[in-house]
């Protein structure tokens, strides 16, 4: 990765930054890049579990915003510009009809983490329970969870109300309650060990 | 949410992966072939860094230079030219056949003011 002076361009507005980047300044292109892509990547590897498809959709994010339409500071962070387009993009791969589904429960019943536990690393099961949601609770999950993002934040990433990010994040933290119960309970017998 | 729901820390267990090198040249390879401004352009942002020693270095070469070629310029200006017929400034003369009437006469009517 090439070394960027980010205190020069601290200064700079993300707006400043994006527009420099369109005119082909590869030095504003590479700040953007240095600042968002742990964040874009980690969110389109959990989302979709491909390496493959992880470095696909980040490519195509960061092409994008240098191609695509405009980006306004006042309608929010670069950051979540990012992630609604990585958003779209993982969407158009990953959508199918059984997958848009909200209820879960079905789903659950194919997870057996009794029978795993022996075998299994934690986060390997930690990472299919939160794969076998559907993908507006997993993505809402992910994005509260391991991107540390606001109601608000995430309610303008996936252009819903803030009513329907918390209703979906509720749902997703009761499925994974009942399909992580051992493991959780397991946790708790370990701190009283 | 829950501010201390044990499901939280379980989740944290769960580490993603970081972008490779590979991808990261991957991806600024693609962007330099999207985004290539014209030559002309990336001629006159073409910035080059010089160490200030070899600056200085090179102004005073210049100034030297200057300096030991001037002499050289100053005789052939300062040299004194002998009065002859090129020295004699020509004189303007105006007779009356220089007057001739208007051919085509265009008004141009100017308000008040401008």
């Amino acid at each position: 990765m090439q070394y960027v002076d980010t205190t020069v361009t601290e200064l700079t507005t993300e707006s400043e930054l994006v527009r420099n980047a369109r005119n082909g300044d590869e030095m504003a292109f590479l700040v953007i890049y240095q600042r968002h892509r742990s964040a874009v990547y980690q969110f389109a590897w959990r989302m979709s579990r491909s390496t493959t498809t992880a470095e696909d959709v980040m490519q195509e994010c960061f092409l994008a915003l240098v191609r695509g339409a405009a980006f306004d500071n006042g309608r929010g962070t670069l950051r979540s510009y990012l992630f609604g387009i990585a958003r779209n993009l993982l969407r158009r791969g990953l959508r199918t009809s059984e997958r848009e589904a909200e209820e879960p429960e079905e789903a659950m019943a194919s997870i057996d983490v009794l029978g795993e536990l022996l075998t299994a690393e934690r986060s390997d099961l930690v990472a299919r329970a939160v794969e076998q949601l559907p993908p507006l609770q997993r993505e809402a999950i992910v994005l509260f969870t391991y991107e540390e993002m606001s109601l608000e934040q995430i309610a303008g990433i996936v252009q819903a109300d803030i009513g329907a990010v918390k209703s979906r994040l509720r749902r997703a933290r009761e499925a994974l309650h009942a399909t992580l119960a051992p493991l959780l309970a397991q946790g708790s017998n370990r701190r009283t060990l | 949410m829950n501010e201390h729901d044990p499901l939280d820390n379980l989740l944290r267990e769960w580490n993603s992966p970081e972008p490779t090198d590979e991808l990261d040249r991957r991806i600024t390879s693609a962007y330099r072939t999207t985004v290539r401004p014209p030559i002309w352009r990336r001629f006159w942002r073409t910035r080059i860094s010089i160490p200030a020693p070899a600056l200085v270095s090179a102004a005073l070469v210049v100034l030297a230079l200057f300096l030991w070629l001037r002499p050289h310029f100053g005789v052939s200006v300062a040299t004194p030219s002998a009065p002859g017929p090129a020295a004699v400034q020509p004189e303007t003369r105006v007779t009356l056949a220089d007057f001739q009437p208007v051919q085509q006469l265009e008004p141009h009517i100017m308000k008040e003011g401008k």
